[in-house]
């Protein structure tokens, strides 16, 4: 199983409700690993680089999860990077191969970032010390997933967010639409509903996915095959 | 092959049971999931419909 570590870089982790939220949606089973490193460092104001690096070996995906301030990170980020990555970058070939995805959240709506717009930048450009720090260490570089003003977001929207959290944190990128169905019917096989009729119900809905799922992969094989042949 | 509608029910059915929030989330994005999934299979179905008939290839 793919091992992931979040750092969360927040001032204040507890007030964000935010940052509640993803806590609260952490898959129940994974191995996953919530790091608080405003927490981390409020010991003596410092990270210590071997126990850091040591977290970061032992997980996949890494995760950066900060509010954007100033179009950045709060500065904790930074400073975990800087204290942790202090030698040459030859020395930490070993970590090579490793993941890396942003989770962002912004204050204002995401058509606000682009040409011409309020922010004037898109969110890709604006986050490109991440990705030229994954780059640099040989890490792959995930698209980021964007939390827009999570206030005003709608029930339907915050649990979509939930699940494609999750998947930011479990799901081999990039990931087919396939694999996305593999993905829930998988979290779907976990659920422990109370009673003997719901777990029925719950038997036919993954029997129903799994033959839609099925059906799907056998068209686009058909599909890719015929169009193949048109070609040639 | 999957019955849409009967499965969109179930899906709600259930989630209106289930007490967990996680829970719930996991299948109402599993409900869009199904959604897109038959508006694919109707797409792939019609696109293959039109390319055996291709007259092209007789």
């Amino acid at each position: 199983m793919m091992k992931t570590l979040i750092l969360v870089a927040h001032p204040e982790v507890a007030n964000s409700p935010t940052q509640q939220f993803l806590k609260a949606s952490l898959p129940p089973t994974g191995a996953i690993q919530w790091h608080d490193i405003t927490a981390v460092a409020g010991v003596n104001g410092h990270f210590q680089a071997s126990a850091e690096l040591d977290l970061v070996k032992q997980a996949q995906r890494i995760v950066f999860q900060f509010p954007f301030y100033w179009y950045s990170a709060p500065f904790i980020l930074k400073q975990w990077q800087d204290e942790v990555f202090t030698g040459e970058v030859a020395q930490y070939g070993n970590l090579a191969g490793k993941e890396l995805s942003v989770v962002v959240s912004l204050g204002q709506s995401l058509a606000t970032y682009q040409a011409g717009a309020q922010e004037h930048f898109a969110i890709s450009e604006l986050l490109r010390p991440y990705q030229a720090f994954a780059e640099k260490l040989n890490w792959r570089y995930l698209p980021p997933l964007v939390i827009t003003q999570f206030a005003y977001q709608t029930p339907a929207e915050r649990q979509q967010l939930l699940v494609t959290y999750q998947q930011r944190l479990t799901l081999a990128q990039p990931a087919s639409f396939a694999q996305r169905g593999q993905w829930l019917l998988a979290q779907l096989a976990q659920l422990q509903p109370a009673t003997t009729a719901q777990r029925q119900q719950l038997t036919l809905i993954r029997e129903q996915l799994e033959a839609g799922v099925a059906e799907y992969q056998t068209l686009q094989e058909q599909l890719r095959e015929i169009r193949s042949g048109e070609q040639a | 092959m999957m019955d849409e509608q009967w499965l969109q029910q179930t899906l709600a059915d259930l989630s209106q049971q289930l007490p967990q929030y996680q829970d719930r989330a996991l299948l109402a994005v599993t409900q869009t999931y199904v959604a897109d999934l038959a508006q694919r299979l109707v797409n792939g179905q019609g696109e293959l419909d039109g390319r055996i008939w291709n007259h092209e290839q007789w």
